[in-house]
């Protein structure tokens, strides 16, 4: 209730700083025209009218201290989500997206399936490793190769040349 | 029937056979695993179509589209888990009869009735979609607003329990779709200075990260592997599909019919899908049937109606989307988003100008329907040990079958961020009740919306926009579907206030 209720307060600061940000920042319209500003403000008005009454209904949902209750418990289940297997895989999700281009797709999905592997329990680890070997050559193999989709290579000099010799070995159509 | 021979050329071309052979199977495939609904089928297939061209790309997809809501069916009777949400009305019955022992009998039953249904339904589309264009035609700028605002209008029914939230996620859809370049002045609008932000917020990225990678987050935490019925082990191989008699069939011609015409206009109606179409004709069947005690103890009818209403809302989701270019539901829009890729320009003139993607469509459609039988059978032989793949090994795949199809929109990294970042949003917006498919609706619809209502009010007489807004309203077919936009916009919240007042009386 209490990460219910600090999500729609933020949404409604942000959707209010946009309402002035993009009234701010538009050139003024024809009086007879929709302009390029009142489109998104009307949206954010409609936003802020339903946001407010989803706040109310969150308030008077937590009446009897159940609110409070909740506001209580936020730092304990913080602390329980930080440690949460979610946290690090969105964490791991994060991380393979910013690797993504530098590291190119080999290195990346296979260290992603790895740790996403173990994650999610997997504890025999020469398993895990073939799996993820396979895995990462059936996907590369299938796009880039045989479907022609361009997956980064990498910037890091050997990691290209070794997906390039990937590539050569294997005959197109 | 020059369209049909234009689509039986396409799509029986060995190469493009092939294709849909494949995406039958991936469909299937996809469809079966529970977790990966319809839409994210659609999604996962996109990056198989980099390499396509339009009309090949829309027939893939189709088929997968049309593979997958069968495939889901295969899980809610075996495992009463619904592969795709709009199978779970299969489970009712379907799951009774797999613990009966009759397991075969209902896989063959549903994948008759699926494919009468999606038959049905791609006819309905050939012969609905080129009228529709055609009147579509004669549509003006506010016309095509009040269209597809009927899209969005359809937000408030989504989930009639949270009208609130679906509503506030709907306009938050609507509000990310105003991020970019003006669609009409060219000026940036809301990118906060930031360069990244001009070309907008990618569509494709953002639905894999809502779809994909927001399903497999939610999954983290959950068991690896699924028992099929009857069998400890989780080894179901010996289940056999036994396929139904013409009698059997024929015995209950009245229910297919019902269930393929209220599924089909179901699709049709923009933002209501398969899901809407399988529940709507499950209890349509259990108020019409002369024994409703014996639905859910595991009868033929419990799986005939769910599985032909899902597959006939396949080909009804195609009819706005082919001939207005509005997408009947998430994964019309997905298709869409990957014909604008491919520099395709959706309205009311692709089908006088492409006649073929049409043809293409229908064709596919109608191959999928029947490779789709005869692919299942082997699936579902198949698909029980796949199901024991542990999570460990499926989920990340899901994930990086998704970033290659994030990736390869653009060739651009950026868009392999914004999934991530879109997964752990969605995450969010499940965890605080907003709804995800309502957000994907607004993104969707907003740009279109936008940019027809503006038009419109440039070409309106008036000195202000109050009468300007009087002369569009003057428009008759605007009027009428504003009418009956703002109906279905309110009618569920009245709804709700009128049983809350029932039941204050009545207390």
């Amino acid at each position: 209730m209490a990460i219910e209720l600090i999500v729609n307060l933020l949404v409604l600061f942000g959707a209010v700083f946009s309402y002035y940000y993009v009234g701010t920042t538009m050139p003024k319209s024809p009086v007879n025209e929709l302009g390029a500003e009142q489109w998104p403000q009307a949206i954010i008005i409609l936003l802020v009218i339903a946001l407010a009454y989803n706040i109310y209904g969150v308030l008077k949902r937590g009446r009897n201290g159940k609110l409070a209750e909740s506001f209580k418990s936020l730092a304990p289940d913080a602390v329980r989500f930080f440690k949460s297997k979610l946290f690090v895989g969105m964490s791991i999700v994060l991380v393979m997206s910013l690797l993504y281009e530098p590291l190119g797709f080999m290195t990346t999905c296979l260290m992603f399936l790895i740790s996403y592997g173990y994650l999610l329990g997997e504890r025999r680890w020469v398993r895990l490793v073939l799996f993820s070997l396979v895995i990462t050559a059936i996907l590369y193999i299938s796009f880039a190769v045989f479907l022609g989709v361009l997956l980064p290579r990498g910037d890091v000099p050997f990691l290209r040349n070794f997906a390039l010799f990937i590539e050569s070995i294997i005959p197109t159509f | 029937m020059d369209l049909l021979m234009m689509g039986i050329e396409v799509v029986f071309a060995p190469k493009m056979l092939l294709l849909i052979v494949m995406a039958v199977f991936l469909g299937t495939l996809f469809g079966a695993l529970p977790g990966v609904s319809g839409t994210m089928a659609v999604t996962l297939g996109i990056p198989f179509t980099y390499g396509m061209d339009g009309v090949s790309a829309i027939a893939f997809l189709v088929a997968i589209y049309c593979a997958a809501i069968t495939g889901g069916g295969m899980t809610a009777i075996l495992f009463k888990i619904p592969g795709v949400p709009s199978s779970a009305p299969t489970t009712y019955d379907g799951y009774p009869m797999a613990q009966q022992g009759k397991a075969g009998k209902a896989l063959g039953f549903q994948l008759i009735c699926s494919a009468i249904g999606g038959l049905f339904s791609a006819f309905c589309m050939l012969l609905l979609s080129p009228q529709l264009t055609k009147a579509a035609l004669s549509f003006g700028p506010a016309e095509l607003f009040a269209v597809s605002f009927m899209g969005l209008s359809i937000l408030s029914s989504l989930d009639s329990d949270n009208i609130c939230r679906t509503i506030i996620s709907g306009l938050l859809g609507l509000l990310l779709g105003c991020i970019g370049l003006d669609p009409l002045l060219g000026v940036p609008r809301l990118t906060f200075g930031t360069r990244f932000l001009n070309s907008g917020v990618e569509m494709i990225p953002v639905m894999i990260g809502f779809f994909a990678v927001t399903e497999v987050l939610k999954q983290t935490n959950k068991p690896a592997k699924l028992k099929a019925v009857g069998n400890d082990e989780g080894n179901n191989a010996k289940t056999k599909t036994e396929m139904p008699t013409f009698k059997e069939v024929w015995s209950m011609k009245a229910l297919l019919l019902r269930c393929s015409i209220v599924g089909t206009l179901i699709g049709i109606l923009p933002g209501a899908g398969a899901t809407i179409a399988s529940f709507f004709c499950y209890s349509m069947e259990l108020k019409l049937s002369k024994h409703p005690e014996k639905f859910g103890t595991g009868i033929m009818e419990g799986i005939a109606a769910p599985e032909t209403g899902n597959n006939a809302a396949t080909g009804g989701s195609m009819v706005p989307l082919l001939s207005l270019g509005i997408p009947g539901g998430n994964a019309a829009a997905i298709m869409m988003s990957a014909l604008v890729l491919k520099g395709v320009t959706m309205g009311p003139l692709l089908l006088i100008n492409q006649p073929q993607y049409l043809a293409a469509t229908f064709t596919s459609m109608f191959a999928a329907n029947v490779i789709m039988v005869f692919a299942a059978i082997i699936i579902a032989k198949a698909f029980v040990k796949v199901l024991a793949i542990p999570y460990s090994v499926l989920g990340p795949t899901i994930i990086m079958l998704a970033t290659i199809g994030a990736y390869s929109t653009k060739n651009a990294a950026v868009d392999v961020k914004l999934m991530a970042i879109a997964g752990i949003v969605g995450f969010i917006v499940v965890t605080c009740k907003f709804n995800s498919s309502a957000m994907i609706l607004g993104l969707v619809l907003g740009i279109i919306c936008e940019s027809n209502l503006r038009r419109a009010y440039t070409i309106a007489d008036g000195a202000t926009l109050l009468e300007a807004t009087f002369d569009i309203l003057q428009r008759p077919i605007t009027l009428v579907i504003m009418i009956f936009c703002l109906i279905v916009l309110i009618s569920p919240a009245v709804k709700k206030i009128m049983e809350k007042k029932k039941k204050t009386t009545s207390a």
